[in-house]
């Protein structure tokens, strides 16, 4: 229990290592696993596992993922980034055309998502008429 | 048609629809009523969680990186990488006057097939208990109908009073006759009306529940009651659910000054959902594999019956948990922490149900910490002198079958206790009239029974009570009313009782 423990917190510190600013650090990044390796083997198989895991969820955490029904000019799409940039470092952008969503935009940066689509105002809606609240708070 | 249009144009017309910011995770396990979700970083404990297709859950494990939760519904239907968004709610059911007569599920979702349910508000399913400023000490009987019951182990309105014993014992009939009781003229309250019942079945058979909703039918009881079920064939979840959404459907009639009692049956069954959904959580087990925190599963839900003070209401809400023990066990672990929660317990005892002792009420055994104090002067100037009866024959009952010669006193003692545990047996759904209860322990208590035979007491008695209605019914509602028995009232039962006597003679 406690090796286990004292690995998940080293593992931690790698990831939080291998990262500056957002970006990742390749070099720290192949430094971490050639350490991760260097375990015993099965110690070793779980602790690269998680280490993926959680570098992938870092990054999460500095991507932008904007998804619109139509394409955005890079005008459009650097604004939005832009403004996203004072709150969290946005390290990588992404950009998906869903015409499901109608119009609009849902923006999404880690966990957080902003939905200003067609889709999104019109569940909104269903819910107040069905429910007569909002199913989110604001 | 045209009048639904235009109330939903107005709604939306009214609406300020604005971005909205959520909190997402996504699934990466689900199984057996249970998610695992990764990311939802702002989630609450206890949080609902919205999964699409109508289907939420309940955030229960918050870890470091993901959460799990158990899922209300169909969860074949998610699927893993599903989005999953927090709603910044705790869940609610519905309550208010529109439940009442009516089935329904943990969620407050109709079962009878009675259309919708008409309730304005919504309670939260988890409440912390009211505190002890806004309460004030159990004052009101809560009358059970039950003879034995109303005079050895009384109930009052807030307390939480544990019926617990063997399978087939009697435990649900008990709580069937208070319900049934409630509808009784003497025991309604001019003020409020009758006690609203909640009858909240965890874990049950669905033909039981079936049986019981249709003899609450039939007696009328449904009037005044409300039925929650999560049955046998329902999920864990609802099952751990259940007597939470009872217990704020009781709330919400202690919050308006009424009286409500809340019967779950049975706690155990409760336990046992919460067992599995802990285990399937990864949560630590403790004893018996329940988890760690299965004392307060029970006690915050029992701490939330109370009696309000004047100045809150005035409201209370009664408990009736029911614990069912295996091979009357009563140390086991649930049996042990309920017992202790509780503020006294009935015990049921199969040796005296199969020996025709109906109700199988332990006197001995079962207590009410509390109840006492509710008790009416009526039914306290009877029950005294039947407590002391019954204790002396209980202690000479064992010695006498060892001993063929007793001196008249002893065998007085035991021919007068025989004939009090005849008056205590009573059939099922017939609860009793509080003052008809009165009169009969007084009439046995005060030695008027002693020479007729012991076969014949129950007769004796249901002839008594018919010569009282006939010849003098307003002894009856004086008791009822005044909640005394002054000497006028005893100078009349004793010329009654003396007819009686005179008819069998004859």
């Amino acid at each position: 229990m406690k090796k286990s423990k004292l690995l998940q917190k080293t593992i931690i510190k790698l990831v939080e290592a291998s990262f500056k600013d957002g970006k990742m650090l390749e070099s720290q990044i192949t430094r971490s696993i050639k350490l991760l390796k260097s375990l015993p083997k099965a110690d070793a198989i779980r602790a690269l596992s998680e280490y993926l895991k959680q570098l992938k969820r870092k990054e999460r955490a500095h991507t932008m993922v904007l998804e619109t029904a139509i394409n955005l000019s890079p005008a459009q799409i650097n604004r939005a980034r832009k403004i996203i940039d004072k709150k969290v470092k946005i390290t990588k952008v992404k950009v998906n055309i869903n015409p499901e969503i109608l119009g609009g935009f849902r923006l999404r940066v880690g966990d957080e998502v902003w939905d200003e689509s067609l889709v999104g105002k019109l569940n909104q809606v269903k819910e107040v008429v069905s429910h007569g609240r909002f199913d989110q708070s604001n | 048609m045209a009048d639904l249009i235009s109330q939903i144009e107005g709604e939306i017309k009214g609406l300020k629809l604005k971005a909205q910011r959520q909190n997402v995770g996504t699934v990466v396990e689900v199984g057996d009523g249970v998610a695992r979700i990764e990311g939802l970083s702002d989630v609450s404990y206890s949080e609902l969680l919205n999964f699409g297709e109508g289907i939420s859950g309940l955030a229960l494990n918050l870890e470091q990186y993901s959460v799990g939760a158990v899922i209300f519904g169909d969860f074949t239907k998610i699927k893993e990488g599903a989005e999953v968004k927090t709603t910044g709610r705790i869940l609610e059911v519905p309550v208010g006057e529109g439940l009442i007569g009516r089935v329904v599920n943990a969620l407050g979702e109709p079962l009878d097939g009675k259309g919708a349910i008409k309730a304005k508000t919504h309670y939260p399913v988890e409440k912390i208990a009211s505190g002890v400023i806004t309460r004030e000490s159990v004052n009101t009987p809560l009358q059970t109908g039950i003879k034995a019951i109303d005079a050895l182990i009384p109930i009052g309105r807030g307390q939480r009073e544990l019926i617990i014993g063997d399978r087939n014992t009697g435990k649900t009939t008990i709580a069937v006759d208070t319900i049934i009781n409630q509808g009784n003229p003497s025991t309604r309250d001019a003020r409020s009306g009758p006690v609203v019942c909640i009858y909240v079945a965890i874990g049950q058979k669905t033909s039981k529940i079936a049986q019981l909703v249709a003899k609450l039918e039939e007696t009328g009881a449904m009037d005044h009651t409300i039925v929650v079920v999560a049955s046998a064939s329902d999920s864990a979840t609802m099952q751990y659910l259940a007597p939470y959404a009872g217990c704020a459907m009781g709330e919400y009639f202690m919050d308006a000054g009424k009286d409500a009692l809340v019967i779950y049956d049975d706690l155990s069954k409760h336990a046992a959902s919460y067992r599995q959904m802990a285990l399937l959580l990864r949560r630590p087990s403790g004893r018996e594999a329940y988890p760690g925190d299965v004392f307060y599963l029970h006690s915050r839900l029992l701490e939330r019956a109370a009696k309000m003070n004047k100045d809150h209401g005035g409201g209370s809400l009664t408990a009736l948990p029911i614990i069912e023990t295996q091979a009357n066990d009563v140390s086991a672990y649930i049996p042990t922490n309920v017992i202790s929660i509780t503020d006294g317990q009935i015990y049921l005892e199969p040796d005296l149900f199969f020996a025709g002792v109906r109700p199988a009420l332990n006197v001995g055994i079962s207590v009410s910490r509390v109840g006492g104090a509710a008790q009416t002067k009526a039914m306290k100037s009877v029950a005294g002198r039947l407590k002391l009866d019954l204790a002396q024959f209980r202690e000479l009952q064992a010695f006498a079958q060892f001993a063929s010669d007793l001196d008249p006193e002893t065998k007085k003692q035991i021919e007068r206790g025989r004939r009090i545990t005849e008056v205590l047996k009573q059939l099922p759904y017939s609860p009793v009239p509080v003052e008809e209860q009165v009169v009969a322990l007084w009439v046995v208590t005060n030695g008027y029974m002693d020479e007729v035979e012991v076969e014949k007491v129950r007769d004796f008695e249901q002839r008594f009570i018919q010569a009282i209605k006939l010849k003098n019914k307003k002894v009856l509602s004086e008791i009822a009313s005044k909640k005394e028995l002054d000497e006028k009232m005893i100078k009349e039962l004793e010329k009654i009782v003396k007819g009686v006597k005179m008819t069998k003679s004859s």
